[in-house]
């Protein structure tokens, strides 16, 4: 099997090689020949490595330890569900799986544009199939995922997953983030097309346009899966810690953000094109430097499992990609100047732009933040730490800026805004804002902060305030446009007001569905006000002993262990009263694994509520289970940071829903390429909100997932001493 | 385990129905390659066209819109409109013509073909074969008095005499001397052939849409 896999990726190799060469001489020549033989090059390079992709999924769910890869993640114990997730649990693996995908949206984006835009597709292909043959040349000559063990070597039975990723979450977050990062090969190659043709014009941005939405999708969903992740695995009580791998997906995000809405202006107004080229050659490069500093260990992080060797490969290949995008880019600097130029400070285009400024300088600030600690320790070898408080000072006055501009950009006219344009459309929401923030906010501080007993300082309490005062002007401001659109079509159309509101949505999916991931962020940045009141204590507790965090009392009631195959589950019980009342018990826990005993994880237990989460981990105790030491935290808002993703991805499943236009692209026998669109789009789009619900409707969500191992092999089956969790405390043996 | 071993075989079934399909291109004789190259020009021309428009009318219903819920004032609203209708008749005229043109080579085949056979049906008769000959020359006739007779307004369409100096219909005066760089003009040009000045603004009260 693995002799095959490793033919399938020499072949891949050699045929993205002569594909970029077929497409270089269609690109060149408009030879209608080279371009059919390229474009089936582009789907022949996939295929190819999508049979690697598939024998190595197939040597994972048949325990097949001779070959390396498969020894060195998963074991006979696991269940399906993360021999699968093993597949991205190691360097080549996660490797494969990118090129796999960069090969699947090449393929989607030949495959939708194969009867149009033929003088700047085969650039787009060239690009990509540059991109896969790079990535292609490490997976076959440093990190071959076939790569197997003498037979005398082989062992019988491989490492297991390191224990940190064996939660439903890390199932989908590694893919998700994976893809996002992948994806953006194929705006890229559009980006590096519109170079090589010198075409810029609104064609190419409308076929730009929507590549750029898939990798912004996938990094959304993969970003807010890792902030779960972390919130209910890592247990210091927060769902983002500007870790230096966070940021590298960051990034990205943060400029995609920044070109979605630079695009728009490129569209309508014929502006901008050197700065949206330049932003997507910047985002890719974002992506591939992310990749190198989490693949070479550079900076060390929570995510030093993915470190390897391969770093200098892909310092190589981010070099690369640097000197011929950014050659490119200035040798068409003069084909790219704007149609027509700014007409005035107070205009939409203004306030897009804005916004594009404080994106770039968010990214600025992070790629600081992360790049910094290495850089002066390289310089002078002293040790510098950049911590959340650093990336804090300046990332939230920023994103109060940007929720500003938010409201500002939504409602603004185009080109030139009068003044009897702004009295129009900004006198409402400000009336709102000045006297709904007081009004809000001292609601909330008389109902339930004033209780809860937290104590913010001066800053963040005005940091609070302004974040509410910017939540409600945006939110008001956009109801203004759903009323004064629907209202037009009122009028306009002859409808009554539902029908308007449908229509709209399905009329102008784009603009409305763009809202409402407008409306997604919104509820994340009530989130971030909430940090203002958030309380955490460090305790140490007797059996018996109480601890007061704002208006819960929590008491320790004492120590259970389980034994189950592979790992010991330890699991603390506290009793949790809230303003004098009973309340609920939590099970904060620590899982040993038998393979990795020096790496316990924590087993966090959440009550999330729309107005606080209370959030218990168990940090330490001693062997007779009489002292225990917690981390608690309660966390106000946090759940609107969830319940803002899932209003994300809702707006743009909204704003990506196919078209019929695009749907025509589309048609297969059967109209499976319809089915395949609008589906995949859901499943997407659903995931992490199915993930919150199997975690919290099932055991798979917290500690008792390991008394229901699902073995695989026979020979693992579960001991029968293992108990049933007991419920009450019970002297620990 | 079974689905994944198909899906190794259906991938390699892809890859290699793919490299069958990069190499069929060149695998014909030359004049099938040759025939390859150039039938579909015309295609992507229209295509191109057809995804233009889709562009220029959906960003007319923006206008449009934008307007409705009073985030264009009216004067842009106006010059905005004028610009991208402007550009969308164009386009839709140019791909009228492309599509126009088969028609009328259609009609022309049909005709010539109707003709062709009456003479073999007058000859095989032994009628008069003076038939088919009167007509082209009719038609020759027509065509060239309409263009000895004089000119076309270049702003209203209207036939006008060939030294005609203001039209009858719209009353434009047709300029003989370009007014920006002082170049001798044909009486119905519409654009200056040395500097690219348009003469005559097509719908006159909006003189943005007939600079851009």
């Amino acid at each position: 099997m693995k002799s095959i896999g490793s033919f399938a990726i020499y072949t891949s190799l050699y045929i993205s090689l002569v594909g970029a060469a077929l497409s270089f001489v269609a690109g060149r020549t408009g030879s209608r020949r080279f371009i059919k033989a390229s474009r089936f090059a582009v789907y022949a390079t996939y295929g190819s490595v999508a049979v690697a992709g598939s024998i190595l999924l197939y040597a994972l769910l048949t325990h097949d330890f001779s070959i390396q890869y498969v020894a060195s993640v998963s074991d006979k114990s696991m269940p399906f569900f993360y021999l699968v997730g093993a597949f991205w649990g190691g360097q080549a693996g996660s490797l494969l799986f990118w090129v796999t995908i960069v090969g699947l949206f090449t393929s989607l984006a030949t495959y939708v544009n194969r009867n149009r835009h033929q003088d700047f597709m085969p650039w787009v292909q060239f690009t990509c199939l540059l991109v896969m043959m790079g990535l292609l040349l490490i997976l076959a000559f440093v990190t071959n995922p076939f790569e197997g063990f003498t037979f005398a070597n082989t062992p019988t039975d491989g490492e297991g997953l390191n224990p940190l990723l064996q939660t439903p979450k890390m199932v989908l977050h590694p893919p998700a983030l994976l893809t996002g990062l992948a994806t953006m090969t194929v705006p890229f190659g559009f980006a590096m097309a519109a170079l090589f043709t010198g075409n810029f014009s609104s064609q190419w941005v409308k076929a730009a346009r929507k590549w750029i939405l898939v990798p912004w999708l996938f990094l959304s969903v993969g970003n807010i899966l890792g902030g779960m992740w972390a919130y209910e695995e890592l247990g210091w009580g927060g769902y983002w810690a500007w870790d230096p791998v966070e940021n590298a997906a960051f990034m990205p995000w943060l400029l995609a953000t920044a070109l979605i809405h630079s695009l728009m202006i490129q569209e309508r107004r014929g502006m901008l094109k050197r700065w949206n080229v330049g932003l997507m050659i910047g985002t890719y490069l974002l992506t591939v430097f992310g990749t190198y500093i989490t693949r070479s260990g550079l900076i060390e992080s929570v995510h030093t499992f993915a470190q390897s060797d391969v770093g200098n490969y892909f310092l190589a290949f981010l070099l690369t990609a640097t000197a011929i995008s950014v050659g490119m880019f200035i040798y068409r600097w003069s084909d790219m100047e704007g149609e027509e130029t700014l007409d005035s400070v107070a205009s939409r285009e203004s306030a897009f732009m804005l916004n594009n400024w404080v994106f770039v300088a968010m990214t600025v600030v992070v790629l600081f933040g992360t790049m910094w600690p290495k850089v002066k320790t390289w310089l002078t070898g002293q040790e510098v730490s950049i911590g959340p408080p650093w990336f804090n000072r300046w990332m939230i006055p920023l994103g109060i800026v940007l929720l500003l501009l938010m409201g500002v950009g939504t409602i603004i006219a185009w080109r030139k805004a009068t003044l009897r344009n702004l009295k129009r459309d900004f006198i409402k929401p400000l009336i709102f804002t000045v006297l709904g923030t007081p009004a809000i906010g001292a609601a909330y501080w008389f109902l339930r902060g004033q209780d809860l007993g937290a104590d913010p300082t001066t800053l963040s309490l005005v940091y609070a305030g302004l974040t509410l005062a910017g939540c409600i002007f945006v939110v008001t401001s956009m109801f203004q446009e759903f009323w004064r659109g629907a209202r037009a079509r009122v009028t306009g159309h002859d409808e009554n007001v539902f029908e308007a509101l449908f229509h709209l949505f399905r009329k102008q999916r784009r603009r409305y569905g763009g809202y409402v991931v407008h409306l997604g962020v919104i509820c994340m940045f009530l989130a971030f006000s909430g940090n203002a009141f958030k309380l955490e204590k460090d305790v140490s507790l007797e059996r018996g002993e109480s601890v007061q965090l704002g208006d819960y009392n929590l008491t320790y009631k004492g120590l259970s262990e389980e034994n189950v195959p592979g790992k010991t589950l330890y699991k603390a019980h506290m009793d949790v009263t809230h303003d004098g009342e009973p309340a609920y018990t939590m099970y904060p826990g620590k899982a040993v694994f038998a393979a990795t005993p020096q790496m316990p994880t924590s087993e966090i237990d959440i009550k999330s509520g729309p107005l606080e989460d209370v959030y218990t981990a168990l940090v330490n105790f001693d062997e007779r289970g009489n002292r225990a030491a917690f981390k608690i935290f309660v966390n106000p808002f946090t759940w609107w940071f969830w319940m803002g993703g899932v209003v994300l991805v809702l707006g743009s499943m909204i704003a990506m829903w196919p078209t019929r236009e695009s749907l025509e692209s589309l048609s297969t026998p059967m109209r499976f390429g319809r089915l395949g669109a609008a589906g995949g789009l859901i499943l997407v789009c659903l995931s992490p909100m199915v993930v919150w619900q199997v975690e919290s409707d099932t055991k798979w969500g917290s500690a008792e997932r390991w008394s229901h191992v699902e073995v695989t092999s026979e020979a693992d089956a579960p001991d029968t001493t293992s108990k049933e969790p007991t419920i009450g405390p019970k002297p620990p043996s | 385990m079974k689905a994944v071993l198909l899906l190794v075989f259906l991938f390699s079934a892809l890859t290699i129905w793919a490299l069958f399909k990069v190499v069929s291109p060149f695998l014909g004789d030359r004049e099938d390659q040759v025939r390859f190259e150039l039938l579909d020009e015309e295609l992507g021309q229209i295509e191109e066209l057809v995804s233009r428009k889709s562009v220029l009318l959906q960003t007319l219903r923006d206008i449009e819109f934008d307007h409705e819920t009073g985030k264009l004032d009216d004067a842009d609203y106006e010059r905005l409109r004028a610009k991208h209708e402007k550009r969308a008749v164009d386009v839709m005229r140019q791909l009228q013509q492309m599509r126009g043109d088969d028609e009328l080579d259609e009609e022309i085949d049909g005709q010539i073909e109707e003709r062709l056979q009456s003479m073999v049906a007058s000859r095989q008769t032994d009628s008069t074969s003076k038939d088919p000959q009167p007509a082209p020359s009719e038609q020759a006739d027509s065509s060239s008095s309409t263009e000895a007779a004089g000119i076309e307004c270049p702003a209203c369409g209207r036939d006008l005499a060939a030294d005609a100096s203001f039209c009858s219909g719209c009353g434009v005066e047709l300029a003989d001397e370009c007014p920006d760089c002082g170049r001798d003009l044909e009486p119905d040009a519409r654009f200056c052939d040395g500097c690219g000045y348009e003469l005559y603004d097509a719908p006159k009260s909006d003189p943005i849409a007939a600079r851009s």
